[in-house]
């Protein structure tokens, strides 16, 4: 059905409800990539077995991505009247003991990480649940101030009533019915919103200058390139609630009067793709994609549009290159993309985890946004803490919370305990901050004061055993391989440090080559087109000033300073 | 790949803008490759020079003019996989396998390629063979996994 009006809105809602606190038992299995690389639909297969051969009344559904993957497969059991079970790790075998249990109306408990309560489902309290804690209490969800990702891994994400029923499409219908444009650009300019995929733009200015040039037709481009090694935040989105971004994008283009969105989505996210066309597809039934969203007079199409694997092309002008069909070369600025983008038409080109954050904005006012995280930085942002730590994962802050905190209480800091040597924040671009230095807090300008940035948000943790020479020596082959070869600096200079590199690692180099180095990582910084050349020489310069030890010891042995090497 | 295919490919993508991308993604999804004779054709079908559809297949990591295998073996080497052993996984599946990262085995059934970074950084390392992606591997898991797919693509 499509909705047309306020009515056909509530009963979706209502559907929502009633997939969300069933009047029969229901098991929802993680089905996103990492779901299905950890045997999601074996255990689907299994339990559908089961359910045939012994004929129990039990709806098999599937939920998406929740950002844990270290905890797929993911299980969450609704039984009538009691709050959602959500169990960890579930193998065949602990599944099938939960089907038998509610069988026999009992709860298992072995594996029960939390419970998923709401007001509304909740005719008396289970006594036998009293010692499992709530989604918010439990680990690793606790401490996290979860806005964006809130429903990531608990509602079904091809399910657009399920979405309604959490408020979704709410700010999309509250923006059509009442809202001019330029009222939507003003709660985001108001928001403080910028831009999450790491160019940290104010996403507000931008679409007011775009929503103010001149053309017929506009695009927004949502940047789901998501190429920084250590980051699947997008994914997470992507996987987990689709509609939410979908929303996002129709915001925008409502915003700055486009009618056509792109999801530029990275070639190596498979799976990714075929699922957001399915939910391209059930957008579409509900009236939520295509002629007359909500029953309004707007319009908007939307489509993705596959990568071909280069990082580069997650740079803006780039990637807008690579949609004309075109080897994805930087372009020079000006004209940008909001005069003169996609095939010369005014274009907004913003992250996922941007788009997403605008419902929740319109929703709940720009002012509401602005007073989560600090004076200039507001709003949460998804870091994605990998590397050696006990619990990896996505961790959704308030910006500006200290670093140590979510890698030791919320990360659980490093396995065996070893000690931290160094954490990479925001991106490869990103520097290798020491041990010692760690008390900062996660916000543009306390991070740029250490030489560091925010980025995309991925936290590499890198414990007592790392050697630094040997993981730069990995992200300067990253560099050159992925360098699209326009401009000079970056084509050879960055592919002259990586043989540098290479010799100090085999111990063939001199003291002096540190300099040389140094050299060409200051020309690459100063001289290159754009943030690939410009950035990379930033983590091996500052490499080379906090970890000189562990450079002097390969040039002088060709070894690491480990004992384990 | 037949002439015929090719077409049926092109036409569904004929009144989409962005669509050479997809053009490609589709024909080496069935042919394994993009071989001189598909690349001509498209560039002709699309009437765009064929030195830009080479440099398409050649800028783009996806892309390949040599036959692939059916099976690809995508090794992550994203900095998670990198910290968590992806080496040694490598090395397994290039010793088994018998080839260097960017080859083909010999009856094109498995081809072995490195990417930066499945989106799977918890649980690495990680390896895909085609679309189906295993997690948290050592050296014993993926001759496992290997052997099992070995001896079902016989």
């Amino acid at each position: 059905m499509k909705i047309k009006n306020r009515k056909d809105l509530d009963k979706v809602k209502d559907d929502g409800m009633k997939s969300l606190f069933p009047k029969s038992p229901q098991i929802s299995i993680s089905m996103s990539t990492c779901g299905l690389a950890l045997g999601a639909d074996h255990l689907f297969q299994k339990l559908t077995e089961e359910k045939e051969k012994t004929g129990v009344k039990i709806a098999l559904r599937q939920t998406g991505c929740s950002g844990f993957c270290n905890l797929e497969p993911i299980l969450i059991v609704r039984l009538p009247g009691k709050p959602g079970l959500l169990y960890t790790n579930v193998t065949v075998k602990k599944t099938l003991k939960i089907l038998h249990d509610i069988q026999q109306k009992k709860i298992t408990t072995e594996g029960l990480l939390c419970t998923i309560n709401s007001p509304a489902s909740i005719d008396t309290p289970d006594i036998g649940l009293n010692d499992v804690p709530d989604y918010n209490q439990a680990y690793p969800f606790k401490h996290q101030h979860r806005i964006l990702l809130k429903n990531c891994g608990i509602i079904d994400p091809l399910s657009v009533p399920e979405y309604v029923a959490m408020e979704g499409y709410s700010a999309l219908y509250k923006a059509l019915c009442q809202m001019r444009p330029e009222d939507v650009i003003k709660e985001v300019v108001e928001s403080g919103l910028r831009g999450r995929g790491g160019a940290w733009f104010p996403t507000g200015f931008k679409w007011d200058m775009a929503s103010k040039s001149s053309g017929d037709e506009k695009f927004v481009i949502c940047n789901a390139d998501e190429g920084d090694p250590g980051a699947y935040k997008d994914r997470t989105i992507m996987e987990g609630n689709p509609f939410k971004l979908f929303e996002g994008i129709v915001l925008a283009g409502y915003a700055i009067g486009s009618h056509h969105g792109i999801i530029y989505l990275r070639e190596e996210y498979h799976h990714t793709f075929e699922f957001l066309n399915t939910a391209i597809e059930f957008a579409k039934q509900y009236g939520l994609l295509g002629k007359n969203i909500l029953g309004s007079e707007f319009n908007f199409s939307l489509n993705i549009v596959r990568g071909g694997g280069s990082y580069v092309c997650g740079e803006e002008t780039a990637l807008m290159d690579s949609l004309e069909g075109e080897v994805g070369d930087p372009r020079l600025r000006p004209p940008f993309p909001i005069e003169k983008g996609l095939w010369a038409r005014p274009t907004i080109v913003n992250n996922v985890e941007t788009l997403s954050n605008v419902p929740l904005i319109i929703q709940n006012g720009g002012k509401w946004f602005a007073n989560i995280g600090t004076e200039k930085a507001k709003g949460t942002k998804i870091l994605s803490v990998v590397g050696n730590v006990k619990h990896p994962g996505l961790y959704e802050v308030p910006l500006g919370t200290n670093l140590k905190q979510v890698i030791f209480e919320m990360a659980g800091g490093p396995f065996n305990g070893k000690s931290i040597k160094a954490v990479q924040v925001g991106s490869p671009f990103g520097t290798f901050i020491p041990a010692d230095k760690l008390d900062v807090t996660l916000d543009p300008e306390s991070l740029k004061k250490m030489g560091s940035m925010i980025g995309s948000g991925v936290i590499v943790v890198l414990d007592q055993d790392t050697c630094i020479v040997d993981i730069l020596h990995h992200l300067l082959t990253f560099f050159v391989e992925e360098s699209c070869g326009k401009c000079v600096p970056c084509r050879e200079g960055v592919s002259r440090m990586e043989e540098l590199m290479i010799e100090i690692y085999n111990g063939r180099a001199t003291i002096n080559d540190l300099n040389l180095l140094n050299e060409l990582g200051e020309t690459a910084r100063d001289f290159s087109l754009c943030a690939l050349g410009g950035g990379a020489p930033a983590p091996i310069l500052n490499g080379i000033k906090d970890f000189k030890k562990d450079f002097e010891a390969h040039i002088k042995t060709g070894k690491c300073l480990l004992p384990s090497k | 790949m037949e002439k015929e295919k090719i077409e049926k490919i092109v036409n569904k993508h004929r009144n989409e803008k962005s669509a050479i991308l997809a053009i490609l993604h589709e024909v080496q999804a069935e042919d394994n490759q993009l071989n001189t004779e598909s690349l001509r054709y498209i560039a002709q079908l699309l009437d765009v020079p064929y030195a830009n559809v080479y440099g398409l297949v050649t800028f783009y990591s996806a892309f390949s003019t040599d036959k692939k295998g059916k099976t690809l073996v995508r090794a992550c080497d994203g900095i998670s996989c990198h910290i968590s052993g992806a080496e040694e996984v490598v090395e397994a599946l290039k010793s088994k396998l018998n080839i260097e990262i960017g080859q083909t085995t010999w009856d094109e059934a498995f081809g072995l390629e490195k990417v930066r970074c499945l989106g799977l950084c918890s649980i690495s390392p990680n390896v895909s063979f085609n679309d189906k992606t295993y997690s948290n591997l050592n050296k014993e898991k993926i001759l496992e996994i290997l052997q099992k797919v070995m001896g079902d693509s016989k």
